[in-house]
């Protein structure tokens, strides 16, 4: 299980998601960061298995204690599977981002679009600069 | 935020504290506070279970003093400042001559004077608690209207911290520290009799302070007035008796946290549930108005016109709790029904003041004005959260029992 708060070995965006493949298909969460700046999450809104969803759509809808919040589809592609722990534990989401926490598989349609995403050592310095 | 913007806001006497104890800071009212140390739930949860401790030092205080401040505090205030007794405070509102709301304050008659807590205070016997967004416009209020009152009015906001402690273990902790004026007093029966919204002179690890048992939790718990630079040793005081004193010791609590709690037993919040388009009749704040007698206070007049009024009211202050997990949020709108004719649009009847996940129920509950004839306990209505209706329950707060110290039967006198 991957430790760390930007790990090897998945890629990520600048909305915060990460993306982590298995096989033909990609495995979806929310950062560290992420998670963190939104504090306790509250609730998970899911999407439903069978979606297809593009890039930069809207995929799932949490609410922290502070705040409603978006993730966003970091790929194009269809939804083959939801974390549905999350509707009884959406702390999953805050305790452990890139495990339990994850949020849905996906079956990208667009292979070229995991060429965009960043690395750890992109994401890393994304950060930083962001927070300049 | 640029880090030009930061060093524009003002930060409290425990800001370095903050810093230390790896708080996420926002900006709040002009200031650099803290909205979360641990996160908001299990600051939430310390605080009903334990104790929380709080930096309120952001909130403004207006020292009143002088042969006319009753009479002049009279005119402003909602509350009759008559009826607190020398040494005890009260909950009042603040008027415009339309009844608008323009605060919401804690008014202490001290029955004595302040000038050790403040230089520009020597003359004040009674101390007010305004929100600290509205520091420097009900300052500029009082000082409006005192024209023609032999009184004095300053503002000591910067001078005085003040640090909240609430919770179960509040009192215990707090007689671990605390040493009344008054020699050989033993803390614990000072503070066990101190009744709710009194005020006791005292000092901790040598801080003078002043100590009031109010607060905004819904929990007993107790509020401590020092000079803006003891503060830093009131809290760390604190923090340091609450091992001994409470499981777990005391939690640093945040703005977050705060909000929430107060948000569990439907206690307003300026700029949300008040501002100055909303009379305490919307509000359900008459309880805070003393019509008896011929007190003139600014707005009076006005608010006998709407109480008198055959027609209905506009709207009402009410609770809800969401039947789904839904969070409602200010801004949301109220809905009759979660239900809409097909082609239909949903009846509006309201929207929502506050909105939160509550933390105890562990459901998301809120307040909001909607039509009167929605406004019963029990009543079925909806709210809109994200373009979708969800089940609402109209609830008369509080959301969860109140544990605030009951005040005293009075003896008849």
């Amino acid at each position: 299980m991957p430790t760390g708060e930007i790990p090897e070995g998945f890629s990520y965006t600048d909305q915060h998601e990460w993306v982590r493949r298995e096989g033909t298909r990609v495995r979806v969460g929310i950062t560290h960061h992420a998670q963190s700046e939104l504090g306790d999450i509250v609730t998970v809104e899911l999407p439903k298995v069978g979606k297809t969803v593009k890039k930069g759509q809207v995929l799932a809808e949490l609410d922290s204690m502070k705040t409603p919040a978006e993730v966003f589809a970091p790929v194009s592609g269809v939804v083959e599977e939801v974390n549905s722990d999350l509707a009884q534990h959406p702390e999953l989401v805050n305790e452990d981002p890139y495990g339990s926490g994850w949020i849905a598989v996906l079956t990208p349609s667009d292979p070229a679009e995991m060429g965009s995403l960043m690395t750890a050592e992109q994401y890393a310095e994304f950060l930083r600069s962001q927070a300049g | 935020m640029s880090a030009e913007n930061r060093h524009r806001l003002l930060t409290t006497p425990l800001r370095d504290i903050h810093g230390e104890l790896g708080a996420r800071m926002i900006e709040f009212g002009g200031w650099e506070m803290p909205v979360s140390y641990k996160g908001i739930l299990a600051e939430h949860r310390a605080t009903r279970e334990r104790a929380g401790l709080f930096d309120l030092s952001h909130m403004g205080e207006l020292l009143v003093g002088g042969p006319d401040a009753g009479s002049f505090l009279g005119k402003v205030l909602t509350r009759d400042p008559a009826r607190a007794r020398p040494g005890t405070g009260a909950y009042s509102l603040l008027l415009n001559p339309s009844a608008g709301i323009i605060d919401d304050v804690i008014f202490y008659n001290v029955g004595e004077t302040l000038g050790w807590l403040t230089d520009a205070a020597q003359e004040a016997t009674y101390l007010v608690v305004v929100n600290a967004a509205n520091t420097s416009k009900d300052a500029d209020w009082f000082l409006d209207n005192a024209r023609g009152y032999d009184v004095s009015v300053s503002d000591g906001s910067r001078d005085i911290g003040l640090i909240a402690i609430q919770g179960p273990y509040a009192q215990a902790v707090l007689a671990a520290v605390f040493a009344p004026r008054e020699r050989g007093a033993d803390p614990e029966r000072v503070l066990e009799d101190l009744p709710y919204f009194g005020v006791v002179r005292g000092s901790i690890r040598g801080a003078e302070c002043l100590v009031a048992r109010t607060g905004y939790t819904g929990e007993d718990g107790f509020e401590v007035f020092s000079q803006a630079w003891d503060a830093p040793r009131v809290w760390h005081a604190l923090m340091d008796a609450g091992p001994a004193c409470c499981p777990g010791g005391l939690e640093p609590v945040g703005l977050g946290a705060r909000d929430t709690l107060r948000l569990e037993m439907g206690y307003p919040l300026y700029g949300h549930e008040l501002d100055e388009s909303t009379n305490p009749v919307d509000a359900g704040l008459m309880w805070t108005v003393d019509m008896k007698g011929d007190r003139n206070f600014v707005g009076r007049d006005v608010l006998v016109g709407v109480l008198s009024r055959e027609a209905p009211a506009r709207r009402e202050l009410v609770g809800f709790e969401v039947s789904d997990r839904s969070i409602p949020r200010q801004g949301c709108l109220l809905a009759a029904s979660h239900e809409v004719p097909a082609g239909g649009r949903p009846d509006y009847i309201g929207s929502v003041t506050s909105g939160s996940m509550s933390p105890t129920l562990g459901r998301p509950i809120g307040m909001g004005y909607v039509a009167p004839r929605f406004a019963a306990p029990g009543t079925q209505v909806a709210v809109e959260v994200r373009g979708h209706l969800s089940p609402a329950r109209v609830v008369r707060p509080p959301f969860v029992p109140s544990r605030v110290r009951k005040a005293a039967r009075r003896t008849v006198q």
